[in-house]
């Protein structure tokens, strides 16, 4: 992959002539808080942010989407359109390495989630690197970042005099091919003051929390539920980790009757729910609230690595800040990791 | 083509049957789509939501059926339903019986209530190609005689060289025949049980008595499978729902071996 | 360390030493930040903490001990929402030892990515007027100044609660945080045959708000618990405290002070104007 830089000027028009061919979001701050939302006008945007209070995976996996409608009278079924294409620019690396992982499960076979395979083919990810870390960060633990994520296209990092660019696909080198005038190779200071910044901001987020991932198999064998009771006392069943989680992609289902149509949505949906595993009989395998705590964080940290290859947690760090029962999977790592 | 697996195909309902007094045997035609005995279709009452049933017709027949008991507000419209509604059904998922196991060798079949719809396919496939197969037994029970399913086809199976041996939990009426649940009946069939394949399905809580006597009798771990049921969302392995200890239950089951069985987490595992 | 904790402490011991309860509800410090606990041995005492981040109202975890003899932290609003629920008849006072804390306020929340640095107080607590609990077994004492009040956003017609609830995620969050959502099936969760929907129209995202806040008219505590948990900071205590004004205007009822009052909706008084 190769490495470009940009000015902080020529960025702008970049933005500008991305947005008049695509549509263009990125990160905005409203009430104190950051969002993703769509941008209009390039010169409001605010790189300076943290990180977006819900993650970017809705548009990828929208929060509620239409399945099929289907008209008995006229005799068809009609599903959901494709997502117009669009760039999604300043996503953190472990929001972008999330994406990657999504890739793994939704587009294996036997099937693949049809909706979510448009979104992806049809979206330019751009990630903005992390100089500074959150205190709820965590994502050396799973080298999802802070710098470079794993399914972004094109990987922005602040230097001191703009940015670095990587071109991190085929799709990113095209990118910067198209707008070849803004971009420069990267030379060689440049890439110094680069390698300096990721071995800087990595060691600081080593020394907060440092774990052999690799001994998180160990959460199966050793799921002795003292540690699921205890969180399981405090865990109200709000759903808000798998809402906030980059990563979650369970889903739910809802059927309707419209006025000429019958209508099915679906929408995220939670393994803590104490729904999730019960079957019509009242047969649940999953009945106690531990059992589901353990199967979150086994699904996440052992299952998911066991059959992808890739963690099913970028240490993003929304689940811990969002949970209003204080549960936190960094516990989970540091027993087991 | 074209559609996302996530869409149902209408097909009309040709005939309903009324198995026992909770459970309808469903007959839509033509099929859809040639399975093999064992896997699933998720059905869609439109306007109601949709649930996986085992298709328990034979893959040679020209139509597709599926035996429903009355449980929650997807099998109570299919229940309320009439000869030409319309449904919605996509499919076939799901791993199947291993019939490629199954070659020269003697077959048990071990069903616990409605837990025999995903073996009568098995059955009748077998029964329609008994050239490459062995003998073939069948030990059937139900909590009463009158929840026995498919009673009007067990002449014809016997007929047809089955070993059968029924029993209930509680007889009732004019019942002669055994009393007790099925674990009292697996000593009745008279194969070479090290290489006999058996196939189950059931009420966990069977399923998990049933593998135990099985082993106790001798027959052997590695040629017994059972089929388990779960709830399920897209059938597909996309959901979340079906998923247990590294498996999916739609995409690596519903067919499980003794071992896969064995591994799978407390809960979902009959154990 | 402040002198409250060090009380809330020696008491708790000695609650659980003498078998008074068998556990204690409180909050204890974590890397994730003040979280509720659950104290069953006499040695863990230490673990409880009382400072302004001691926002979740605890009464909702009582659900969960019915059967056990239990002591609870309870800030002002708690020990309305005790009183309260005593009286919907879902919670046993003998069964509860309520350990009334003054309390001056709590921060509000700062969650993640925020670009705020200075804390404030939570909006809920500007219009408190029970600091203590009404009902107390113990009382703990805090000589804590009041914490920096919050700038308010605004009279509730200013809110644009259109927009707001546009925003919901329908997560239950407010719903499991809330001590009085204690409905084992909600009835605007989405469970078949569903009154509200979940998934299926945005315009649910309105039915279900306004469902809920005349569910919670006339109990409401306004201890914050539903809009410190909403991930996307809907104001809901102010709307449900403007349904509590219309009860105290024309009912001269507040919830949670009297147990011997009968909540409005459960009385009939001749010659009532409908």
């Amino acid at each position: 992959m190769r490495m470009f830089s940009i000015t902080e000027e020529s960025l702008k028009v970049f933005l500008r002539e991305l947005s008049l061919k695509h549509v263009l979001i990125a990160p905005f701050e409203r009430d104190g808080y950051f969002e993703f939302d769509v941008l209009k006008n390039p010169d409001v945007i605010n790189l300076n942010y943290t990180n977006t209070r819900l993650s970017p995976k809705r548009f990828f996996l929208p929060q509620r989407q239409l399945v099929f409608k289907h008209y008995p009278r006229k005799g068809f079924t009609e599903e959901s359109k494709e997502y117009s294409s669009f760039v999604l620019f300043g996503i953190r690396p472990c929001d972008a390495s999330a994406l990657s992982v999504l890739d793994n499960i939704l587009l294996s076979p036997p099937y693949k989630d049809a909706s979510y395979e448009n979104r992806r083919k049809n979206a330019i990810v751009i990630s903005l690197s992390c100089t500074k870390p959150m205190a709820e960060c965590f994502c050396n633990v799973f080298e999802t970042g802070p710098i470079r994520g794993m399914g972004e296209d094109l990987t922005f990092t602040p230097t001191r005099s703009g940015f670095i660019v990587e071109a991190r696909t085929p799709r990113g080198v095209s990118v910067i091919e198209e707008f070849g005038k803004l971009f420069r190779k990267a030379d060689g200071e440049m890439l110094e003051e680069y390698s300096r910044l990721i071995s800087k901001v990595l060691d600081e987020m080593n020394r907060r929390l440092k774990v052999d991932k690799t001994r998180l198999i160990r959460i199966e064998k050793e799921a002795g539920e003292e540690f699921f009771q205890l969180n399981a006392q405090r865990c109200i069943e709000c759903s808000l980790c798998s809402f906030a989680c980059p990563l979650c992609y369970c889903f739910e289902t809802e059927d309707c009757l419209e006025k000429d149509s019958y209508v099915r949505f679906r929408g995220w949906d939670t393994c803590i729910s104490p729904l999730f595993t019960r079957m019509a009989s009242g047969l649940d395998p999953r009945v106690t609230k531990a059992d589901r705590l353990c199967h979150r964080f086994c699904h996440k940290l052992s299952r998911i690595p066991l059959a992808f290859n890739a963690y099913g947690c970028v240490g993003c760090g929304r689940c811990v800040s969002l949970c209003p029962a204080g549960i936190d999977i960094r516990e989970v790592l540091k027993k087991w990791g | 083509m074209g559609l996302s697996p996530y869409v149902p195909k209408p097909v009309k309902i040709v005939r309903i049957k009324e198995e026992t007094p909770d459970t309808k045997t469903i007959t839509i035609g033509p099929k859809p789509f040639d399975f093999t005995p064992g896997q699933f279709a998720m059905v869609t009452v439109y306007g109601v939501g949709e649930a996986p049933f085992s298709i328990c017709s034979t893959p040679s027949d020209n139509n597709l059926q599926f035996s429903i008991r009355k449980m929650g507000s997807v099998t109570t419209a299919i229940h309320e339903a009439s000869p030409g509604d319309e449904i919605g059904v996509r499919g076939p998922y799901g791993r199947g019986w291993p019939l490629g196991e199954m070659r020269n060798r003697d077959i048990l079949l071990v069903g616990g209530g409605i837990g025999f719809a995903p073996l009568r396919p098995l059955l009748l496939h077998l029964l329609e190609n008994s050239n490459k197969y062995g003998r073939i037994a069948v030990c059937y029970g139900a909590r009463s005689p009158s929840l026995l399913m498919y009673r009007d086809e067990f002449g014809e199976w016997m007929e047809r060289g089955v070993e059968l041996y029924l029993t209930v939990d509680v007889g009732e009426g004019d019942w002669k025949g055994n009393v007790g649940v099925v674990t009292t009946i697996l000593d009745k069939p008279n194969l070479n049980k090290a290489e006999t394949i058996v196939c189950t399905c059931g009420p966990p809580v069977m399923i998990k008595f049933v593998l135990k006597k099985l082993v106790e009798l001798g027959y052997s771990e590695e040629n017994i499978y059972a089929s388990l049921e779960s709830k399920m969302r897209c059938g597909i392995g996309k959901c979340g729902h079906c998923h247990f200890g590294g498996k999916h239950v739609c995409v690596d089951g519903p067919v499980f071996r003794y071992d896969e069985i064995m591994e799978l987490p407390r809960g979902i595992s009959p154990f | 360390m402040s002198s409250p904790e060090i009380e809330l402490r020696k008491l708790a011991r000695n609650l659980l030493e003498r078998k008074v309860v068998d556990l204690v509800i409180g909050y204890e410090d974590s890397e994730a930040g003040v979280r509720p606990c659950f104290i069953k041995e006499p040695g863990e005492v230490e673990k409880l903490v009382w400072n302004p981040d001691c926002r979740l109202s605890l009464v909702r975890y009582l659900r969960g001990f019915k059967e056990k003899k239990v002591g609870i932290v309870a800030k002002g609003c708690d020990g309305r929402a005790i009183v309260e629920l005593i009286k919907e008849n879902q919670l046993d006072r003998k069964n509860i030892f309520i350990i009334a804390v003054e309390c001056n306020g709590v921060y509000k929340p700062v969650k993640y990515g925020s670009s705020k640095t200075r804390r404030q107080m939570a909006e809920y607590c500007e219009k408190c007027e029970v600091r203590v609990s009404p009902i107390k077994d113990y009382l703990i004492k805090s000589d804590e100044k009041a914490l920096e009040e919050t700038i308010p956003k605004g009279d509730i017609e200013d809110l644009d609660w259109l927009s707001l609830f546009r925003k919901c995620l329908r997560c239950m969050a407010c719903v499991r945080s809330c001590p009085f959502c204690y409905c084992t099936e909600c009835s605007i969760e989405g469970f078949k045959p569903a009154l509200v929907h979940r998934l299926v129209d945005p315009v649910e995202l309105f039915t279900f708000h306004l469902i809920r806040a005349i569910h919670m008219a006339g109990r409401c505590v306004e201890c914050g618990a539903c809009e410190s948990s909403c991930p996307v900071e809907i104001p809901l205590t102010r709307l449900y405290h403007e349904l509590n004004e219309w009860f105290r205007e024309n009912y001269g009822y507040v919830p949670g002070l009297n147990l011997e009052q009968a909540p409005p909706p459960l009385v009939f008084k001749e010659g009532e104007k409908p």
